[in-house]
């Protein structure tokens, strides 16, 4: 007989998450995420892979000069956003271990949790 | 798409999001190796419009994405401490992981996840890091020390070897040698800036005109509770007083101390009653024109005058017999009173000069407008240069057929008047006659132009030979 309001038990309850990795430079990102997967899949965890979605470029195409003066030069500027999706289908506890997974400086990381 | 239908991976009305950021430096776990140094954060959902609304409540009118809320701070009126149960959160342990139950019901993840709601006033950073500036809660002697300014000659002033176990000592037993000790102490540095004052305890009679009273107020300085009294009987104002706290806050040592007063001395120069000369300031204000100022200074312009003048009759005659002694008769008697006349001058212009100048040297001439020398062109015709050869006017001959009636001069159709009453065949007739005219015309004109042409250039190359040939050939 198992008491509900046992708190230490740990109780079992698998959820999906989903982890959201954006970052602007796609190293450190890729990085990050095999890293990620990599000590999802070594405790054996149903890890659905990095799911790459469209890379996003803004573009800034200003003149070059700061005043009106000279032959019409234009500078192109980008930045390139990427994000990554990776599924979990896992107890909670594992959740713990993504917060203490060492993180790349320039990576954006969310994590989104629902109900199994 | 055939798989349309499926169940999405996550229902997001359902799922919680978190961002994972580092742990706060407020919060207490930081030091805590063991705790995990990153935590999650739930991201805020509000949608724009509500956001946009709530942003115009504050004050904020921008209609963009950015969200200006999180730059506002709650006003913090005053606050009341009430005691909370959350101070036993950051004793927990690793062991015990207690689930927190989400905002949303049924998700459950550890609270050590989480960051601690307990957080600190100062982060840890912050109390790592070094404090700058005066540092008023330090002993007087131990800022001595700090500036050099220890008199180590002092008996007083020396440690004890044992000072640590007295230190340590209970303090009930050491409270009255402490407190005497450091009265002891204060008095020997009350001497050493203060040589005129005895550090005595009992000294009524104070002078208060005797040693100290030009100098900085200094209200920080820490007293004996005896000498109290003194101190507010003194004279601590000086030239600076008015000008600035902090300089005042700061502790003066000797040197500094003798800084001041020198300074002080210096500055006395500069007080109002000892202003020099003001020969170059200029003045204002209204003078009355017979008041004696302005005499006295009519005199004396007078009496320059007088002095700058060269006298004539004190000069001596000049000894050159060549120059005519009219010359020194006239003006000696009169005063010389130079005017200065000047003569109407006369305007000259640019063209009055040039006509001055002798034509021996001075040739004008109109100044020529050189065309561009056009470029030589070929008649596709005869293959030799255009307007090279000379026209040929007309001769007398030409001149006598041109005024002979010819008979081109003879009437024609087109020139005849149209009658008014005109029959449709008529009309017929007369149009077709003139176009009849018209066509002999044409092929009149044609001949005409092929002859002349031919002619044109036959004549052209005789003229050619002739000049290639002829010309020149020397008989």
């Amino acid at each position: 007989m198992r008491h509900q309001q046992d708190p230490v038990e740990p109780e079992v309850a698998i959820h999906w998450i989903r982890i959201t990795l954006t970052s602007c430079s796609l190293k450190s990102l890729e990085k990050e995420c095999a890293y990620l997967i990599r000590g999802m899949k070594e405790k054996n965890l149903k890890v659905k892979g990095p799911l790459r979605m469209p890379t996003k470029t803004l573009r800034i195409t200003t003149r070059k000069t700061p005043c009106g003066e000279g032959s019409k030069t234009w500078d192109q500027f980008q930045t390139r956003i990427h994000k990554r999706l990776t599924d979990l289908h896992s107890p909670c506890e594992i959740v713990k271990k993504i917060t203490s997974v060492s993180i790349e400086p320039r990576v954006e990381v969310e994590v989104t949790t629902a109900d199994a | 798409m055939p798989h349309r239908k499926k169940k999405p991976f996550i229902e997001k009305k359902k799922a919680v999001s978190f961002h994972l950021v580092h742990r706060s430096q407020r919060d207490p776990l930081a030091a805590d190796e063991t705790a995990p140094q990153r935590v999650l954060l739930p991201t805020q959902k509000i949608k724009e419009e509500e956001r946009r609304a709530e942003q115009r409540k504050y004050g904020v009118f921008f209609d963009d994405d950015y969200d200006y809320l999180q730059h506002l701070k709650e006003p913090s009126g005053p606050s009341e401490l009430i005691p909370t149960s959350a101070v036993g959160a950051p004793s927990r342990g690793d062991g015990r992981e207690e689930p927190l139950v989400t905002s949303t019901s049924g998700i459950k993840l550890p609270s050590s996840v989480f960051a601690s709601e307990f957080e600190e006033d100062i982060g840890l950073l912050n109390k790592a890091a070094p404090v700058s500036g005066p540092r008023l809660d330090f002993d007087p002697d131990i800022v001595a020390a700090l500036d050099d300014d220890f008199d180590f000659d002092n008996p007083d002033n020396l440690l004890e070897d044992d000072f640590i176990l007295q230190a340590n000592k209970p303090t009930e037993e050491e409270e009255g040698m402490e407190i005497q000790k450091s009265e002891a102490e204060d008095d020997s540095e009350w001497e050493d800036v203060d040589d005129e004052k005895e550090g005595g305890s009992d000294d009524d009679r104070y002078d208060p005109a005797g040693s100290s009273d030009e100098d900085m107020s200094t209200p920080g300085k820490p007293l004996g509770a005896v000498e109290n009294h003194f101190f507010w009987e003194e004279e601590t104002k000086s030239r600076f007083t008015e000008y600035s706290l902090t300089s005042s806050v700061m502790r003066r040592n000797e040197q500094l101390t003798l800084h001041d007063e020198r300074f002080e001395k210096f500055y006395e120069q500069y007080d109002d009653d000892e202003i020099g000369a003001l020969d170059n300031a200029e003045l204002e204000g209204s003078i009355q024109v017979d008041s004696n100022r302005l005499e006295e200074v009519l005199n004396d312009y007078y009496k320059e005058k007088a002095e700058n003048c060269v006298k004539l009759n004190t000069l001596e005659p000049f000894e050159d017999q060549d120059l005519p002694v009219n010359e020194l008769d006239g003006p000696e008697e009169e005063e010389i009173v130079t005017v200065v006349l000047e003569e109407a001058k006369e305007k000259w212009d640019c063209e009055s000069i040039c006509s001055t100048y002798s034509n021996l040297y001075n040739h004008p001439q109109l100044i020529k407008y050189q065309p561009k020398p056009k470029q030589i062109r070929l008649s596709s015709k005869t293959g030799i240069p255009l307007n090279f050869l000379p026209k040929k006017g007309l001769t007398a001959k030409q001149v006598e057929r041109m005024q002979m009636i010819n008979n081109s001069d003879l009437p024609k159709i087109s020139t005849q008047p149209r009658s008014k009453s005109e029959s449709k065949e008529d009309k017929r007739a007369r149009k077709q006659a003139i176009k009849e005219e018209r066509k002999e015309r044409r092929v009149e004109k044609k001949a005409n132009k092929l002859a002349f042409k031919l002619e044109k250039r036959r004549q052209e190359k005789e003229l050619l030979n002739l000049k290639k040939n002829v010309e020149g050939l020397k008989l």
